[in-house]
């Protein structure tokens, strides 16, 4: 038993290291860290997507056929892991790690060579279909219908939650092919542009004030024929596939771990929490959450690492992320006391344009902040799914 | 990075896991038997653990020897047998301590023919391992002891002690024989069914050993919380097994979504847990004494959790004595308070940081 990662692996951590320092520059750090939502918008991610583009570290995710760098698990992380210490912007999962994948594994060669090239290069920008005002957590009960007319569908009904549709070129969308056979079986994915006269926007606003998500309503929209992946009626099989490929090892804890030695410093020099024994304790717990949540990453990773096809236990680690970054996030907001109840209606929150804290720019993107994150336990399957899912899978209630 | 055993960590759990489907065989009985006795656990128990080698894990010395990662190993193995034999009072703790001194003492410990405990936990001190009151007085045949000790775990039947106390260079041990006249030992159960000491010493002579008592607290606190890792999967596999069976309102308990959410709670626990101890027991030298106590601190809140929600989900059934799961609350009880409660260790986690 070891857990230390390889000198071939240290001196891949080292040449990542170097790249960050010389080309993540501040403004990008900035907007990472001026960013209370999940998603960066797209100033900031889509030119960080371009430098890494450049260096060819962009489709990590992708097999090597399709642009990928051929990263082994551990290299997956450690560039990760570098990246969200070093304050860089998250990319976008929404081409690069759900539908790119997609396309390279069920895309046909036309396909492939007509959309993943230009997921990498920024052109097409991508959202994601799935949830309904009617199918939330319970997916398979989606309804919005799409009727084959000669060499298109037309599609009607409407998807929610829709991240950065307002930016988007394309969405894939789970839409419903066959309404007489059981709901899984008669769903199909199909790739269908923004920009058309069937398809409206309206902004959803969170609680924050940020504009993240939208609802897209479908009136007789469009859908090509040519453009649907996989066979009709294959969408819920493909949507498990992005699913299993979103969980193929991930690495939260370590960024986890430094948001909450960024709150010690902020604490220690805080007036009034200085020295207070209750809040160190309330931080050291957070800490060791994090830190088993951690290794827990790395018993999945050694297990991938060995070829090993690592369970539900990827359910566990969405289920204590997005607790304990809910938790980390309540801690920033009381830690601040009373400056930590400003909530600027600017955007961004970076930038010429962002307006004076109160107190100190950590202050003010305590309660943004942590008004989104109340978002973590609900989206991707929320945490009642996730304890359903590890119930059936793992303890098989 | 690599989280599977190695050949020699293998073994050890082999070793513990033979021991324990012999004498313990899947029921309460050999618990039962070994708590009912003065010692508070079966000596032929004591001498199988020795001939295995099980009783030098974690010293240079002995058939199993090894680190931390192989107390880990051993003592989560124990856990999940509930084992009644005090490994982790009578064997680790003396084998470190005794085995760093280089004292003659520790052969008596590793072939189990001498109970040896430490003595350190003082009223006055609740829960602050470095607040020794005990006084080391130097004298004309050498070093006295003049003090009192609480919770000697492992004390009932102790043939001599590791006392704590503080002289001129402030906190050392001392081995003390347990038949010295100036000692008044007084046994006592604990939750757990197990035997400990109160002590009274009034110049006792002691011997100095060449031990701190500080180097032997983190591997203590690593050995408790794998021993509660144990508990804790136990307490969940014998949770869902009884959810499977129990049939109310017409169907299992653990169909319904209530006891599902809990079980789930339960099961990301004890995986959380399994992480802090791994995270503990393979650490670095220099990061291994705050590893130990945030791994300590973090299992032992988690372990009573899970405990608490095995009483629930078993109902009746759960806060009765027949089943292991009042049985493995108990002994989490103690090795949860001992060696610094949460607090305490979570104060030496941080301030080490």
């Amino acid at each position: 038993m070891n857990m230390g990662f390889s000198a071939a692996d240290l001196a891949f951590r080292d040449e990542v290291r170097a790249f960050l320092d010389a080309e993540l520059i501040q403004r990008l750090r900035d907007g990472a860290n001026g960013t209370p939502s999940v998603f960066v918008e797209p100033d900031i991610g889509l030119e960080w997507q371009r430098i890494l583009h450049a260096r060819g570290w962009l489709a990590y995710h992708w097999p090597v056929a399709a642009g990928g760098t051929g990263w082994s698990p551990v290299q997956r992380y450690i560039f990760e892991k570098e990246c969200a210490l070093a304050d860089a912007p998250a990319l976008s999962v929404l081409g690069l790690r759900l539908v790119g994948p997609v396309i390279a594994e069920f895309g046909t060669p036309e396909q492939k060579s007509r959309f993943l090239e230009r997921i990498l290069t920024a052109q097409d920008l991508w959202c994601q279909g799935y949830s309904e005002p009617g199918a939330g957590s319970d997916l398979a009960s989606l309804k919005t219908r799409a009727v084959r007319d000669g060499d298109r569908y037309r599609v009607n009904g409407s998807k929610i939650w829709t991240t950065h549709a307002h930016y988007a070129d394309w969405m894939f969308c789970l839409a419903r092919t066959d309404p007489d056979v059981k709901p899984q079986a008669g769903i199909s994915f199909l790739l269908m542009r923004m920009k058309q006269p069937g398809v409206t926007i309206r902004p959803i606003i969170g609680m924050a004030g940020d504009h993240e998500v939208n609802q897209v309503f479908f009136d007789d929209a469009e859908a090509m024929v040519v453009d649907r992946i996989g066979e009709e009626g294959q969408g819920w099989t493909i949507a498990k596939f992005l699913l299993e490929n979103e969980r193929g090892g991930s690495c939260v804890g370590p960024k986890l771990i430094a948001d909450i030695d960024r709150l010690g410093r902020l604490a220690a020099v805080q007036p009034g929490v200085g020295g207070d024994i209750g809040w160190a304790r309330r931080l050291a717990r957070l800490k060791l959450e994090a830190e088993a949540l951690e290794i827990t990453e790395l018993r999945i990773l050694a297990e991938l690492a060995q070829g090993r096809k690592p369970g539900p236990q990827t359910s566990l680690v969405k289920l204590v992320s997005s607790t304990l970054r809910q938790h980390i996030d309540e801690a920033a907001v009381d830690l601040f006391g009373l400056d930590g109840l400003q909530l600027a209606t600017e955007r961004p929150l970076y930038g010429n344009e962002c307006p004076e804290p109160v107190g100190s720019k950590a202050a003010q993107m305590a309660m943004p902040t942590y008004l989104n994150s109340r978002a973590w336990t609900i989206f991707g399957g929320s945490n009642e799914v996730q304890k359903n899912i590890i119930a059936k899978t793992v303890l098989g209630l | 990075m690599n989280f599977d055993l190695s050949e020699d960590q293998a073994m050890v759990k082999a070793a513990v896991e033979r021991f324990v489907a012999d004498i313990y065989g899947g029921d309460l009985a050999a618990r039962r038997a070994g708590r009912a006795t003065a010692a508070g656990f079966s000596p032929d128990a004591w001498a199988r653990l020795a001939d295995m080698g099980v009783l030098g894990v974690g010293t240079a010395h002995g058939g199993l020897s090894g680190g931390a990662a192989e107390v880990m190993v051993a003592m989560e193995a124990l856990g999940r047998g509930l084992v009644a034999e005090p490994v982790l009072e009578a064997a680790i703790i003396p084998g470190f301590l005794l085995s760093a001194a280089n004292s003659a003492a520790l052969a008596g410990v590793l072939d189990g023919s001498r109970v040896v405990a430490l003595a350190h936990a003082e009223r006055a001190a609740r829960h602050d391992l470095m607040h020794v009151e005990t006084q080391a007085i130097a004298s004309v045949g050498g070093v006295v002891i003049d003090g009192a000790k609480i919770a000697v775990l492992a004390g009932g039947t102790a043939d001599s002690f590791i006392v704590s106390a503080r002289g001129d260079d402030g906190i050392g041990l001392y081995l003390v024989s347990a038949d010295a006249a100036e000692l008044e030992r007084r046994n006592y159960r604990l939750a757990d069914g197990s035997v400990a000491a109160e002590l009274v010493l009034r110049g006792v002579t002691g011997q100095r050993l060449n031990a701190n008592l500080a180097d032997v607290i983190p591997m203590a606190r690593l050995a408790a919380a794998a021993e509660m890792l144990g508990l804790m999967g136990l307490l969940l596999d014998q949770t869902l097994a009884y959810l499977k069976t129990r049939q109310q309102f017409g169907q299992p308990l653990g169909a319904f979504q209530v006891i599902q959410h809990r079980m789930t709670d339960a099961y990301v626990l004890v995986e959380q847990a399994r992480s802090q101890v791994l995270r503990a027991a393979l650490a670095e030298p220099a990061d291994f004494a705050r590893a130990a106590a945030g791994a300590k601190a973090f299992v032992g809140e988690s372990a009573l959790t899970v405990a608490h929600t095995a009483v629930q989900m078993h109902g009746g059934m759960g806060i009765t004595d027949e089943l292991a799961i009042g049985h493995a609350l108990k002994r989490i009880r103690v090795l949860a308070l001992v060696f610094g409660d949460a607090d305490s260790a979570i104060d030496d986690y941080r301030d080490a940081a």
